[in-house]
């Protein structure tokens, strides 16, 4: 039996299929797919798995004993993007990224006319817990402070594309779009070849080009370093895989040093000097004599060289005033207010927990929404109203209650399906898309980004630290 | 290159060659048992070239060729194991593997799962086939990093942890045979088979030749990668590059003078109780150059900074 013969989806938005008709872009895809059988693709899966594990491409989970290594899940079924779509998303993210720089700027260095103006009350964002007095003043290159974002999008029943969050820190999985391509050309060279699919190499030197235009003024050649917390962290294939694309250093904070507000590094020819920094490490943990003082991660005096300077970090520090999930529904009125626009893409619609009105509105009908904590990542701690037990949305009301702050309500989006092969055949899978947002002198959306599934069926969480999978993303070019 | 990373490579250097080496010699010994003719024993031999005789016996009654054979491959527990040895490897590159080419990683990695999924009933059942696949996988990685590094500070440190080792292991080797063996030419043989040299040892020399030969040809041969001499010139040769125009380069004095006494050194005869002094100081200045070197990389003291205090 070949692959889609007895496919069927629900009520949700089919990526593939329009009324049991596969879309235009998806055509050739589909006809392939129909040439074969599971085993087929069974066989083509297992070697790139195979290939996934003798590159060592991994992620580690936290809280597993053995094998906290484990293999990065890719399915054999790519996401296809037509151009039309993608122009959208694209212009709808590169207006994102200005508002919310905008916004940081003004809160950070700027005369705070968002306050003045009270398209948002301060105290929402002086109580973010990514908001940080000690940036306050501190000037940044080009007044660019979101160099890398990921932000994540989903589609809702009737296709349309929307924000479901905003990444402004340290957002992570990058790389797997590049190994995912690299994994996809090779099991299915044919299909790939008749598709004109908008390459995604280059990465590694749109990112060295944006951190080099911000550097600090003056540095004619300057040398830029990916700082790591290390060889433990969750993420560190993909700090090596950027340090390798972007043939720059991977350093550690044992490997740096601040003399007189300079940053140096250690070098088996002495101390060199360091100019840029690509820190993939949070705010707090970068400066023991500003931040934590256990911290053994960061360099001591970093913050007073940034202040003077001499170095750029990327992205700048504070950003998490302004991913805040309690700043979230705020995104919108942000664009308005600073670029005078009406926003291409939406949000998801929130309800605001402090609000006294909302709260109760919400309270009322908990077993319908989505409840989140405002500072967590990676699907910790949401919980889904239509699949949580009583026990469950009584405990989250409790919290809700006593810390009506630290949550938001969602309406649940019912995100798009596609198919996805599972134990040996195709099924409707919910997936999302983290597309990254490159801000140097100025602002590229890398086409595509990171497809992730949730595989256990009927689930909507979709993060790689909760069981998700992942689909190659081809965005395809205009002709 | 970083400090940090120049000695990380260094010890992948080191671990690698000890992970192929050990498993040249394991299997060269496994092989031997099939001959009948041995002045020592093969296997208690071996532990004590390893420097893990008394290691092995906290763990093992008695010296079975089993047991060593477990005990020199598989087991994690003895960190001088070829498993160990390769995981070590493998631990390092993950630490640098923005700096290596994808291909050796692959290899390591490859060689890392082979061992792991081997039995010690597969190991003891075909020994001659688990090293078969050992020495290709370390030719393999062998030759990725000889055709696909780029010729960086990061191959250097990566090569010269490579030779250091593998003049430790030769002068051991040498050691441990000088005090039984003297006349048994067939053991001298094994010695240069278990060093990879024999064909290198007979081009130079021819078939007829004496154990002192065999030793002066591993200490001071200059052109078979399996000798002493050899691998202290290419550690010198990488150094310099490596540390050039740096002042007081404390790892470049002592390689220096390292590879100079080998060389013009008048090697003791094996019936010479004065060759076991002569590979003793050899083998201290072998440690003598990676202490060194760890010094160059991580200077004590940068008192000059304005070092922020945290308290």
């Amino acid at each position: 039996m070949a692959l889609l013969d007895d496919y069927t989806t629900a009520g949700e938005f089919c990526e593939v299929f329009d009324d049991g008709v596969a879309r235009p872009h998806y055509d050739e895809l589909v006809a392939r797919l129909s040439t074969m059988n599971g085993a087929d693709l069974a066989e083509r899966a297992a070697i790139v798995d195979e290939t996934f594990r003798n590159l060592g491409i991994t992620f580690a989970v936290y809280g597993e004993e053995e094998g906290i290594e484990r293999t990065w899940p890719m399915d054999l079924v790519p996401r296809i993007i037509p151009v039309d779509e993608w122009r959208t998303i694209e212009q709808g993210l590169i207006q994102r990224i200005r508002a919310l720089n905008a916004f940081l700027e003004d809160l950070y260095v700027g005369e705070r006319t968002v306050f003045r103006d009270e398209v948002i009350p301060s105290w929402l964002v002086t109580s973010a817990s990514g908001f940080i007095r000690g940036a306050h003043g501190i000037q940044v290159a080009g007044g660019v402070r979101c160099v890398v974002s990921g932000i994540d999008l989903v589609r809702d029943v009737d296709g349309t594309y929307r924000i479901l969050e905003d990444n402004l820190r340290v957002p992570s999985g990058v790389s797997y779009v590049l190994e995912n391509r690299a994994a996809m050309r090779r099991a299915f060279p044919v299909v790939f070849s008749r598709y004109a699919v908008r390459g995604v190499d280059n990465y590694g030197a749109v990112l060295l080009r944006a951190l080099r235009d911000l550097a600090p003024r003056g540095v004619g050649e300057p040398t830029v370093v990916v700082l790591t917390p290390g060889v433990f962290n969750s993420a560190y294939f993909e700090h090596t895989f950027l340090a390798r694309n972007m043939g720059v250093e991977l350093v550690e904070g044992r490997d740096l040093v601040v003399d007189d507000h300079k940053l140096f590094m250690h070098t088996t020819r002495g101390l060199e000097p360091v100019h840029v920094v690509y820190r993939r490490i949070d705010d707090e943990f970068l400066d023991p004599v500003a931040f934590d003082r256990s911290s053994m991660l960061g360099v001591p005096g970093l913050m007073g060289a940034v202040a003077a300077g001499n170095v750029t970090l990327a992205n700048a520090i504070g950003n998490g005033a302004a991913d805040d999930k309690g700043v979230y529904p705020f995104v919108p009125a942000f664009i308005r207010h600073y670029l005078g626009e009406e926003p291409i893409l939406q949000n998801v619609d929130t309800y605001l927990l402090w609000d006294d009105e909302q709260r109760r509105s919400v309270l009322g009908r908990l077993d319908e929404l989505v409840v989140k904590p405002v500072a967590e990542a990676g699907g910790k701690g949401i919980v889904i109203g239509p699949k949580a037990s009583g026990a469950e949305l009584d405990r989250v009301r409790a919290e809700i209650e006593a810390d009506p702050r630290n949550f938001v309500a969602q309406e649940v989006v019912n995100l798009s399906t596609h198919p996805t092969f599972i134990d040996g055949g195709l099924h409707p899978r919910h997936l999302d898309l983290r597309p990254f947002v490159v801000a140097g002198s100025s602002i590229e959306v890398v086409p595509g980004g990171l497809t992730r599934v949730a595989l256990p069926e009927g689930s909507l969480i979709v993060n790689s630290s909760q069981g998700g999978g992942s689909k190659d993303t081809w965005v395809l070019a205009e002709s | 290159m970083l400090s940090r990373h120049a000695e990380i490579l260094f010890w992948v250097g080191r671990y690698l060659q000890r992970a192929a080496q050990t498993g040249q010699l394991v299997s060269i010994t496994s092989m031997s048992q099939v001959e009948r003719h041995h002045s020592v024993d093969p296997w208690r031999e071996l532990l004590e070239v390893m420097y893990l005789d008394s290691d092995y016996r906290e763990a093992h009654d008695e010296v079975t060729p089993d047991g060593v054979l477990e005990f020199l491959v598989l087991d994690r527990d003895n960190p001088g194991s070829i498993a160990s040895s390769v995981a070590s490897a493998r631990e390092g590159l993950r630490n640098v593997r923005d700096l290596v080419p994808l291909d050796l990683l692959q290899a390591v990695n490859t060689g890392h799962r082979a061992i792991g999924s081997t039995t010690k009933a597969d190991l003891v059942a075909d020994p001659v086939l688990f090293f078969d696949r050992l020495g290709i996988q370390a030719q393999r990685i062998a030759g990725v990093i000889h055709d696909s590094m780029v010729r960086s500070d990061g191959y250097r440190f990566l090569v010269v942890g490579r030779y250091l080792e593998r003049c430790e292991m030769t002068l051991r080797t040498i050691d441990v045979n000088r005090r039984a063996a003297a006349d048994v030419i067939d053991d001298w043989l094994r010695v240069l088979r278990s060093v990879s040299g024999l064909h290198a040892f007979i081009h130079r020399h021819g078939a007829l030749a004496d154990a002192d030969d065999v030793v002066r040809f591993l200490m001071t041969g200059a052109d078979a990668p399996c000798c002493v001499q050899f691998g202290l010139n290419r550690c010198e040769e990488e150094l310099e590059v490596a540390f050039a125009g740096m002042p007081r380069v404390t790892t470049l004095r002592a390689i220096g003078r390292l590879r100079a006494t080998i060389e013009y050194a008048d090697v003791p005869s094996v019936t010479d109780e004065a060759l076991g002094e002569f590979i003793e100081q050899a083998e201290a200045a072998i440690r003598d150059v990676s202490d060194c070197l760890r010094d160059d990389l991580f200077p004590a003291a940068n008192t000059d900074l304005h070092a922020y205090e945290v308290v």
